[in-house]
């Protein structure tokens, strides 16, 4: 704080001078936090070191004996996993505050070697067969275990997207929004159904009290894959004469999140939900503009998005300040 | 020529000073409600989600409005081709921006920053019209030099007008670029003198920007610009930079050719990022230190590209243990802090926290396992891993 500012305030009697004597002493003793730095630097160690052990295997496949790799992959995972478990916090049903960055980060790579290790196996090997079901579902089991276990929101984010390939479709949202394969109906339902499953979980730990700050990963990952997922179903049976009823379970859905997200003070999720149910209206208006067949249709068309636009930003200003306000 | 109401500026740099205090425990916070109703401010700022949904909710209205304008305006002959036509609507949100700012009082609320891109972009597209027009007719100095120019000035004044820290560093980045193309001003020896003249040139912005620490409306911007400035003065003298460089610039240079004065541009890209460091600890100042840490990782980059000692995956692994290393070390070394650092955190930032970005950046990033089998169950499944975490 400015020395002046606060020799100011202390005049015009605003604060205690316990406080100020705080400050000052802060003011005199400043000290530098090195904590998101240090973050970075692991981050980053682990993801070099994950990505550089992965490539080394890649190449070295045919020269190392198989079981050396193993063992030194194995090292790694149950090395940071001794550490994690002699450092752990135990176990409860509410957050659990890590005891510090170096033990979430070496959690991870635990975990990230563990999957390493799996996939080796099954690649030299073939322990599980050509049951691949088997081998995508026992790392996220783990993952899924170790998330809960440890309590680490990355861990579990890891475990969603594992639990999405295990059904046959990756959720890292880049991925769905690049390579998604839309056309096929199998993978739609798919989506759709792991963004429900995820919309449950993420209520049902609220609802059980069990883990109650997963709730925004699971949510996270649910909205988007769920309402993009319709908004496809959509399209894809877009000459359907019963297409409307994508846009209508999509309406219902969002109806159901917007009370939740108003409940729970989230904008983020009620802005989500606002956005997407936007995108659907406006596709059923677009769809109608286009039905009219007219040049008119287009002046109108423009009207119409800078009308709802307008009236959109409105309704977002009104709502924050409602949920601010409550 | 700052549009913002200074006394709230002032209110406001307070409020977030006394908000920290508050945090960090030293002021109650009954003190706090207190100084907020004494200090108001009147700015309509809101989060970061609001501010992102307005911004894309005006670029829209924005495009339609302008989309409804020309077609209503298309039947008139080469009227909505014309730069000029360009330069009517760009001073339209611009007028609408001050409106908004003045009227509404807004204040990096997502709508006055879609109207600020909107209108200078706008205003540089009519300047490019007017310019390619100028080209046909002949002109002295190339093209670049005048647009670059032409962008110094506008974002400079978008910048003192409205403190917003993309358009300073725009600027900035255009006077390099500026520079860069006029370089046939300096003569023959352009390509000589040119990594020279924006190393100065970046460290003058450099020291201005100390001096201007005054000027407390413009923190934000003196602070970005202060990064730009690092990153620049060190890639105008990185090795790798100045040889492609001089190589678009003049003759590439022979297969085995080193740069003249080699050695010191060698020192400049290995030895600046722990410079930075260095001063970055001494000083405690976060811009430097930051800085110099992503540069390292560049000076790394340059370095391999010319010598390989070892295979890829081995650095990688090398470099990924010895930062797990050097991290745990000074974590270690930190537990109680010491010479006034420490590892702590110790002013949490709370909208962090709330959107959680750190577990999705890890479950982007490492959510790819290299793991899983060729097809998958349901098939259809692809599956790969980074990508950028940019969904919000």
């Amino acid at each position: 704080m400015n020395a002046t500012h606060y020799d100011k305030l202390k005049e015009e009697d605003f604060i205690s001078d316990a406080s100020i004597e705080n400050i000052r002493i802060r003011e005199q003793n400043p000290l530098f936090s090195l904590h998101w730095e240090l973050k970075t630097l692991l981050y980053l160690g682990v993801m070099l070191l994950s990505t550089g052990l992965g490539i080394l295997i890649y190449k070295n496949i045919d020269t190392i004996g198989h079981q050396v790799i193993l063992a030194i992959i194995a090292a790694i995972s149950i090395g940071c996993f001794a550490y994690c478990l002699k450092h752990r916090a135990p176990f409860s049903r509410e957050r659990v505050k890590s005891p510090n960055s170096l033990f979430d980060y070496l959690l991870l790579l635990g975990c990230l070697s563990f999957l390493t290790f799996v996939g080796y196996l099954q690649f030299q090997y073939t322990v599980f067969g050509t049951n691949y079901g088997m081998a995508t579902f026992i790392p996220m089991l783990l993952l899924f275990f170790v998330a809960y276990e440890f309590d680490h929101l990355g861990i579990l984010s890891m475990g969603i997207a594992n639990l999405a390939i295990w059904m046959g479709v990756s959720v890292t949202p880049a991925q769905l929004l690049s390579s998604g394969n839309f056309d096929n109906e199998t993978v739609i339902y798919t989506y759709l159904i792991l963004g429900l499953i995820l919309l449950l979980a993420g209520q049902l730990s609220e609802y059980f009290n069990f883990k109650k700050h997963f709730r925004f990963s699971y949510l996270h990952f649910g909205i988007h894959i769920s309402f993009v997922s319709l908004l496809f179903g959509y399209f894809n049976h877009y000459s359907s004469s019963l297409s409307f009823i994508w846009l209508l379970v999509l309406f219902v859905l969002a109806f159901y999140l917007y009370t939740d997200a108003r409940k729970h003070k989230s904008f983020y999720f009620l802005l989500l939900v606002v956005l997407y149910s936007y995108i659907a209206f406006s596709i059923i208006m677009v769809r109608g503009f286009i039905a009219i067949n007219d040049i008119g249709a287009i002046y109108l068309c423009c009207l119409y998005f800078i009308g709802s636009a307008i009236a959109l930003i409105r309704l977002l200003i009104y709502l924050n300040k409602q949920i601010k306000a409550s | 020529m700052i549009i913002y109401n200074k006394t709230w500026l002032k209110n406001l740099d307070l409020q977030n000073q006394l908000k920290r205090a508050q945090r960090l425990g030293d002021i109650t916070a009954e003190e706090l409600k207190h100084m907020e109703e004494k200090y108001p401010v009147g700015f309509y700022t809101p989060n970061i989600f609001v501010r992102a949904g307005l911004f894309i909710l005006t670029q829209i209205i924005t495009s339609f409005a302008g989309g409804l304008l020309s077609l209503i305006l298309s039947s008139m002959d080469e009227l909505i081709t014309s730069p000029g036509y360009w330069l009517f609507l760009g001073l339209i949100s611009y007028i609408a921006l001050e409106l908004i700012v003045r009227r509404m009082h807004h204040f990096r609320s997502g709508v006055d920053d879609a109207l600020m891109w909107t209108a200078a972009g706008l205003i540089l597209s009519a300047f490019i019209g007017y310019l390619t027009i100028a080209q046909r007719n002949g002109l002295s100095a190339p093209f670049e030099s005048y647009l670059f120019g032409f962008t110094l000035v506008l974002a400079g004044y978008f910048t003192l007008r409205f403190a917003d820290m993309l358009m300073a560093v725009v600027s900035f980045l255009s006077l390099i670029f500026f520079l860069f193309f006029s370089r046939e001003l300096f003569g023959v020896y352009a390509a000589a003198i040119l990594p020279f003249l924006i190393i100065l040139v970046s460290a003058g912005v450099y020291f201005l920007c100390i001096y201007w620490k005054k000027y407390k409306d413009y923190e934000n911007c003196l602070t970005a610009l202060r990064v730009f400035c690092l990153l620049i003065g060190y890639a105008a003298g990185n090795y790798f930079v100045v040889k492609e460089m001089g190589g678009m610039i003049n003759q590439p240079l022979q297969e085995g050719e080193g740069l003249p004065l080699g050695w010191f541009f060698w020192t400049w890209t290995i030895a600046l990022p722990f410079v930075y460091i260095a001063l970055g600890l001494k000083r405690k100042e976060v811009i430097l230190l930051r800085s110099g840490l992503i540069l390292v990782a560049a000076a790394a980059f340059t370095f391999r590209n010319y010598y390989h000692i070892m295979p890829i995956e081995g650095a990688l692994s090398i470099v990924g243990a010895a930062l797990l290393a050097i991290s745990y070390g000074v974590i270690h070394y930190l537990k109680t802090p010491k010479k006034g650092f420490t590892y702590e955190e110790l002013d949490d930032d709370q909208l962090l926290d709330k959107i959680k970005v750190e577990s999705l950046i890890v479950g982007e990033t490492f959510s790819g396992p290299a793991s899983a089998p060729e097809g998958s169950r349901m098939g259809g499944g692809s599956f790969g891993g980074g990508g950028s975490s940019a969904d919000f």
